[in-house]
């Protein structure tokens, strides 16, 4: 069994799974933007007018998305240029696609040979929120809701396995 | 001849910092008390701070004062993310590196294209991008007259050890997995550039 499959087996290994997702979310927003995340409350539901996606392939086959509202998305990018939010322009998609990458690069990495077994796509970014993904996942995604200066984004793994 | 210490665990008790080798009298600290026993052998506690061998005895100076190699340096990144360009240039600011000039470049045959018109003291390089990816760009870069004896150091969110190996046995002096903090940089850029000087 892949140490993917091992780890979505049983709900105890998928809660594992999205504690490592989270794990690897709050070291990047940490490290990057010098932003300690905070726990969402349970009724806490993102906007998702900016979306960054990175697709998965190998041992670990899907995508990776990070949803947020445009307040977030410019906020998030201002503390990565170390701009005022209002100067943020072109370089909020580059910044989304970004953060996507990392938190996707530092979650494989935290699974034991998933870092050799798993390659990222470029990042893709959507802005607007009407539209509707259509997943060949065969399981439930994985999905982390937290707080970034107190607005609720969410990181979802989407797995084909 | 003065003792020394091996301390062989020393990256595992300090993992963001350089392995310790060798540490010399001369870098304890006044309250090491050592015991003989003239039957037990002898007792020895030892109470020193832990720094790296590159950085001992200098970790209150900035960069800049330590050393005169990081006077004005010209560094050329390699990034196909903008944002991540102008974060790896932060950081080596925050790090304490002086930068003269910094040159950019979207993807390695860009990078190649700007080392034909400009000499560098430093290049940072992303892994995957597209057109020529920072493995390539590396090979490629032994053919440079210009950029001989150049330090390149990888940043990229590629952490597997494949990549690792690959990267720097095509020459490049160090590696930095993204996310990374201005320490991290440091401690890769300054040992490359003081193996340059």
């Amino acid at each position: 069994m892949s140490p993917v499959n091992e780890l979505l087996a049983t709900p105890a290994s998928r809660e594992q799974c999205a504690s490592l997702l989270e794990l690897a979310t709050r070291e990047v927003f940490q490290l990057m933007l010098g932003t300690e995340l905070t726990a969402a409350p349970a009724e806490a539901n993102p906007h998702q007018e900016v979306t960054s996606m990175v697709g998965l392939a190998g041992q670990l086959c899907g995508v990776l998305s990070v949803r947020c509202d445009e307040k977030a998305a410019a906020l998030m990018t201002s503390k990565m240029l170390g701009v005022e939010p209002d100067k943020v322009g072109a370089e909020m998609c580059d910044a989304l696609g970004e953060i996507c990458n990392m938190v996707a690069g530092n979650f494989k990495n935290k699974i034991t040979g998933l870092g050799d077994g798993c390659m990222l796509s470029p990042p893709t970014v959507i802005t607007g929120s009407d539209y509707i993904t259509y997943s060949i996942a065969d399981k439930p995604a994985l999905e982390v809701r937290l707080l970034f200066e107190a607005i609720p984004f969410s990181v979802s793994l989407e797995i084909h396995t | 001849m003065s003792p020394s210490w091996w301390l062989p665990d020393a990256a595992e008790r300090h993992p963001s910092s350089l392995p310790l080798h060798i540490l010399t009298p001369e870098v304890l600290s006044p309250a090491a008390d050592i015991q003989e026993g003239t039957s037990k052998g002898s007792l020895a506690a030892l109470d020193f701070p832990v720094v790296s061998s590159a950085f001992a005895c200098r970790s209150n100076k900035n960069a800049k004062d330590e050393y005169g190699f990081m006077n004005s340096l010209r560094a050329l990144i390699v990034d196909d993310s903008s944002v991540m360009r102008k974060i790896v240039e932060r950081s080596l600011r925050q790090a304490g590196i002086e930068l003269n000039q910094v040159l950019e470049a979207g993807n390695g045959a860009e990078a190649l294209a700007v080392l034909q018109g400009s000499q560098v003291d430093l290049i940072l390089c992303d892994i995957n991008m597209p057109v020529m990816d920072g493995l390539e760009f590396i090979k490629q870069l032994q053919g440079v007259e210009t950029a001989k004896g150049v330090p390149v150091i990888m940043i990229t969110t590629e952490g597997s050890e494949a990549h690792v190996v690959q990267a720097l046995s095509s020459g490049a002096r160090g590696y930095i997995r993204k996310p990374f903090t201005a320490e991290q940089v440091k401690t890769q850029v300054i040992p490359a550039l003081a193996g340059k000087a």
